[in-house]
């Protein structure tokens, strides 16, 4: 993490709308939401992070933490793929998009043996709504 | 009772283990389970990381399907999608301009009465005594850590469930299985939940200190109630060094261990840790 979250909370009071969104921190936040609900001047730390996120893709910002957004845009892709998580589809599309080719190769085996890395995707028959919010 | 079904993306995969004893369990406790139909993804971390419509329109269609089936509540065994769709229900029900959006998106009135259960409330509901008398086998001499995570008691405005700092009802539940329920200081901190693949060292990281936890107050087993915090307690356990295993089972594994359920069928075999030392202990 570069920044604290409170760092990041004042780059914004402060109008350094740029340094907030180019800011490493809000893609190393879990969403555990333990500030959110510590925080003495009851501040949703949490939401405003999500908010940095969203806005940062909106605007083409370039951003350090590349393997997170990966993740998250090869998990969001399998949803609008097949309506749900695809988790072999995921990992595969991360580990292109990212060269991490290794990357979990000492538990992927065990995981198929024991049937929990399904190689075929759960289908949802009526995906119009699910590809209509990808749309908009 | 019956009680409507969400069993979310992770429980056919990773967690399917958490699917297979929940159903074997719930059955044994009388618990008749309506699954939704055609069910999607909740959008999980990825969706309310990045787009803000989005995690609350996937939930919805979910909820309108309930609406749809006539289910009244709805039972979400993995935390991050009973998180979702409380969170979802509760942003759609007091920001008008958002609904209209939902809705427009999704064509479907939004006006949800279905009220969404997490694990820890349905046995609450089948209540501590259904669970004594149908118990087969005494825990007795099993010391277990409850974890919670971050996604059962948090936001504690919107979840209002158990207490936000110091949630005590599944060791409530725990206690009916003869089992003692440790007093431990990491049952709600962060697994590191999503960041398993991007930056599986802070999860490694962050899961290895609640485990550690776990084990200094004497913790024989870690139960856990969410399939992504399974997995990282779990299955991250190879990774971690210097460190002695310790068994993470689901709530309803462990329920499933004093009904006298075999481990098999509870799917306990197919976890990274082995639980034999545990099961050895019980019997």
């Amino acid at each position: 993490m570069d920044d604290s979250p409170n760092q990041v909370i004042r780059f914004t009071q402060l109008g350094f709308d740029d340094k907030t969104l180019k800011s490493k921190t809000p893609w190393l936040c879990a969403g555990c939401l333990t500030c959110s609900a510590r925080c003495p001047q009851n501040l949703d730390v949490a939401k405003f992070m999500d908010a940095v996120r969203q806005i940062a893709l909106e605007e083409n910002i370039e951003i350090v933490e590349k393997d997170t957004v990966a993740f998250h845009k090869a998990f969001l892709n399998q949803i609008k793929k097949h309506g749900r998580a695809f988790e072999f589809g995921l990992v595969r599309e991360y580990k292109l998009k990212t060269l991490n080719l290794l990357q979990d190769i000492d538990v992927a085996p065990e995981m198929l043996l024991k049937g929990k890395l399904s190689l075929l995707p759960h289908q949802v028959k009526d995906k119009k709504h699910v590809k209509k919010i990808f749309e908009k | 009772m019956k009680i409507g079904y969400y069993p979310g993306c992770s429980l056919l995969g990773t967690g399917k283990e958490y699917d297979l004893s929940l159903r074997k369990i719930l059955q044994k406790l009388d618990v008749e389970l309506e699954e939704l139909n055609d069910w999607s993804c909740c959008g999980a971390t990825s969706a309310h990381a990045t787009n803000h419509l989005m995690s609350i329109a996937l939930p919805a269609i979910n909820l309108s399907i309930a609406e749809k089936q006539k289910i009244n509540e709805l039972f979400a065994p993995c935390a991050a999608c009973y998180n979702r769709m409380i969170v979802a229900k509760h942003e759609l029900d007091n920001t008008p301009l958002l609904a209209k959006q939902v809705s427009d998106l999704i064509e479907k009135p939004i006006n949800f009465a279905v009220d969404i259960i997490n694990v820890v409330e349905l046995f609450e509901r089948i209540g501590v005594k259904k669970i004594e008398e149908a118990r087969a086998t005494n825990l007795k001499g099993i010391k277990a850590a409850c974890y919670y995570g971050c996604l059962l008691v948090r936001p504690f405005n919107i979840t209002h469930f158990d207490d936000a700092e110091q949630p005590t009802s599944m060791e409530k539940i725990i206690a009916a299985t003869g089992a003692e329920a440790i007093d431990w200081n990491y049952k709600i901190e962060c697994c590191g939940g999503a960041h398993s693949i991007a930056h599986k060292e802070i999860v490694v990281d962050l899961s290895k200190k609640i485990l550690d936890d776990a084990k200094f107050h004497g913790a024989d087993v870690v139960v856990v109630a969410c399939p992504m915090c399974h997995s990282n307690l779990d299955m991250r356990q190879r990774s971690m060094k210097n460190h002695q295993e310790i068994p993470v089972l689901y709530l309803s594994e462990f329920i499933g261990l004093a009904l006298g359920v075999s481990p098999k069928e509870l799917g306990v075999d197919l976890h990274f840790v082995s639980a034999e030392p545990l099961i050895q202990k019980i019997s």
